[in-house]
């Protein structure tokens, strides 16, 4: 009951925060840009089809009119190759989901305000609740803007189911994980990449909070750990080129379009497992010692 | 006075900080050092780069290069490949400047503010630490590639070969020199450009918070290592868009001069910002 109360606080505080509200309104911003800049690529299309293209007497395109080179598919904001605001969306993930709300346990913690709810609720319940809280704004954070580009290119583009002979337009990689299903089924894996998305996103921001059980200063508890995850991409990038074609580094599985190494849904797995347990492992711990300093 | 403050922030901003610097240290001379696995497959691609023995200059380059233009390839593609090497290292200079100027405001600066009854001397005390600080983690990123390439069996030499390119994903065919590049030139432009970012930081933080200067900061340079432009200063600090690399480089000249006019601008934005900023209520973070 405690439990359920003390959540219930923490996610009214997650929609009510300044910084969630402000991250959701820039990416919303960003994902606005992106859907109308793949309109226009659309439009520009289309249009160099009809003037290019002889139309017969019945309104049929002569020839093949290459239209399925942008639809939905490969227009919103996680699956749109060669696009800027894709490529800050998946590589800003991780500074953004961190801002949402991971920075309050921080805050609580310097006003007195954890102790008192710590007093009421319990420690482990206070700490789990925090948890949860904190992926929850870090899903959401990276889900709504990626709904709102959706919904927004779906509206301007059609739909039109991506041809494997024209995958080139796609640059969905050969050996990506959700190549098969995206040309069997591109609504499905498409909805599977927004759910990759989220759920890094969610689990990410549970690092910055899990680091600040240790570190007091708030600039470090939230962005060297993203410092060290490009540290970790970069060397793995190095260390194995020519000598593996294994892709090692998580912003390549998370975009659609990223990369044309071998994926393997094991390193995934792995690597999210790795956020999923290490946090969840450190608030344990942390709600479990009798400390009251 | 200004002397006083600026002995201050030296003492608490650099000096108190040895960790932090260490671990700079250590993140580049650790990236510096993978140069010389990727040379080992580049000696059998292109032997004819190895007459002349490698340089500090390659690893130098090699950790702060970044990537070159990026060009279409038919089909819709592009060559595009992320520098996440290039952009951990200035997102590393740029973290290090980050938070300083406003947990000093929290705690003595405000004190020294309120005494000194002058906002303008904070604000440039600050500034100067910036530099300062911007210019001692670049230095501490050049002294660790440079002992990367020595214990590696490096010649201490800012002459770079031209295999990087391909380590540097430019085009070949727009390469300015068949065997080697002078990188002294380069070398100064990429500190110039740092410390224009580094001060753009410290003046948006006056504006938004601390937090969300670091998140434009981030999402302004990866749009640069898309995008080759001007209007992205993030060109400037990756020597692979320079024309003195390649031929569809950016003017260093031009970008000498607009680092300046970014150095002047926010250091005057940020003093009128600060200059009517509340800094008695909130955290500032």
């Amino acid at each position: 009951m405690r439990f359920c109360r003390c959540l219930r606080g923490e996610l009214y505080r997650v929609f009510h925060t300044p910084t969630f509200l402000l991250v959701l309104l820039l990416l919303s911003a960003l994902a606005l840009v992106d859907g109308i800049l793949a309109y226009r690529e659309y439009r520009q299309n289309l249009e160099n089809a009809l003037t290019t293209i002889p139309m017969g007497e019945n309104g049929a395109f002569q020839e093949l009119p290459f239209l399925q080179t942008t639809t939905l598919y490969n227009s919103w904001i996680g699956g749109h190759p060669n696009s800027v605001a894709g490529l800050i969306f998946i590589y800003a993930c991780p500074v953004y989901a961190s801002l949402a709300y991971s920075w309050t346990y921080l805050s609580e913690e310097q006003n007195g305000y954890a102790r008192i709810l710590v007093a009421k609720v319990g420690k482990r319940p206070y700490y789990f609740c925090k948890h949860f809280a904190v992926f929850f704004a870090g899903a959401l954070s990276a889900l709504l803007p990626m709904l709102v580009s959706l919904l927004l290119v779906a509206c301007l583009i059609p739909a039109y189911r991506p041809s494997v002979e024209m995958a080139l337009y796609y640059q969905v990689g050969s050996a990506s994980l959700l190549r098969d299903l995206y040309f069997s089924h591109p609504l499905a894996a498409t909805l599977c990449n927004v759910g990759e998305i989220t759920l890094f996103a969610g689990l990410w921001a549970t690092v910055p909070l899990a680091v600040s059980y240790f570190v007091k200063n708030r600039f470090i508890a939230l962005f060297a750990p993203y410092l060290v995850l490009l540290f970790l991409v970069a060397s793995a990038g190095r260390a194995l080129v020519y000598r593996s074609f294994l892709e090692t580094s998580i912003f390549n599985y998370l975009q659609l379009t990223g990369t044309s190494l071998t994926q393997s849904p094991w390193m995934l797995l792995g690597q999210m497992g790795a956020l999923l347990i290490l946090p969840l492992a450190a608030t344990w711990g942390k709600g479990s010692f009798a400390d009251v300093l | 006075m200004f002397c006083k403050f600026f002995a201050h922030d030296l003492r608490h901003g650099l000096g108190d900080h040895p960790c932090r610097l260490g671990v700079g240290f250590l993140l580049f001379f650790c990236l510096s050092s993978y140069h010389f696995l990727t040379l080992r497959i580049y000696e059998l691609t292109n032997p004819e780069f190895f007459e002349t023995p490698v340089t500090t200059g390659d690893y130098f380059l090699a950790l702060t290069g970044g990537c070159g233009k990026v060009e279409s390839v038919p089909g819709g593609g592009t060559t595009f490949t992320m520098p996440v090497l290039w952009i951990t290292f200035v997102l590393w200079i740029l973290f290090a400047s980050l938070y300083y100027p406003f947990l000093d405001l929290q705690g003595m600066g405000k004190q020294l503010l309120c005494l000194s009854g002058t906002r303008g001397v904070w604000w440039a005390s600050k500034c100067l630490w910036t530099v300062c600080n911007t210019v001692a983690n670049y230095l501490l990123a050049f002294a660790a590639s440079v002992l990367a390439g020595i214990c590696f069996g490096a010649v201490p030499s800012m002459t770079a070969h031209v295999y990087l390119y391909q380590e540097l994903e430019t085009n070949a065919g727009t390469l300015t020199s068949p065997s080697t590049w002078d990188i002294w030139p380069l070398f100064f432009l990429t500190a110039l450009a740092l410390v224009a970012l580094s001060l753009l930081q410290l003046a948006l933080s006056v504006a938004v918070k601390p937090l969300f200067s670091y998140l434009l900061l981030t999402a302004y340079l990866l749009a640069g290592t898309y995008l080759q432009s001007p209007a992205l200063l993030g060109n400037f600090a990756m020597p692979a868009r320079s024309s003195l690399l390649a031929t569809t480089g950016l003017d260093p000249l031009l970008g000498g001069l607009l680092c300046l006019w970014v150095i002047v601008g926010s250091v005057l934005l940020g003093w009128a910002l600060f200059e009517k900023k509340d800094i008695l209520g909130g955290d500032g973070a």
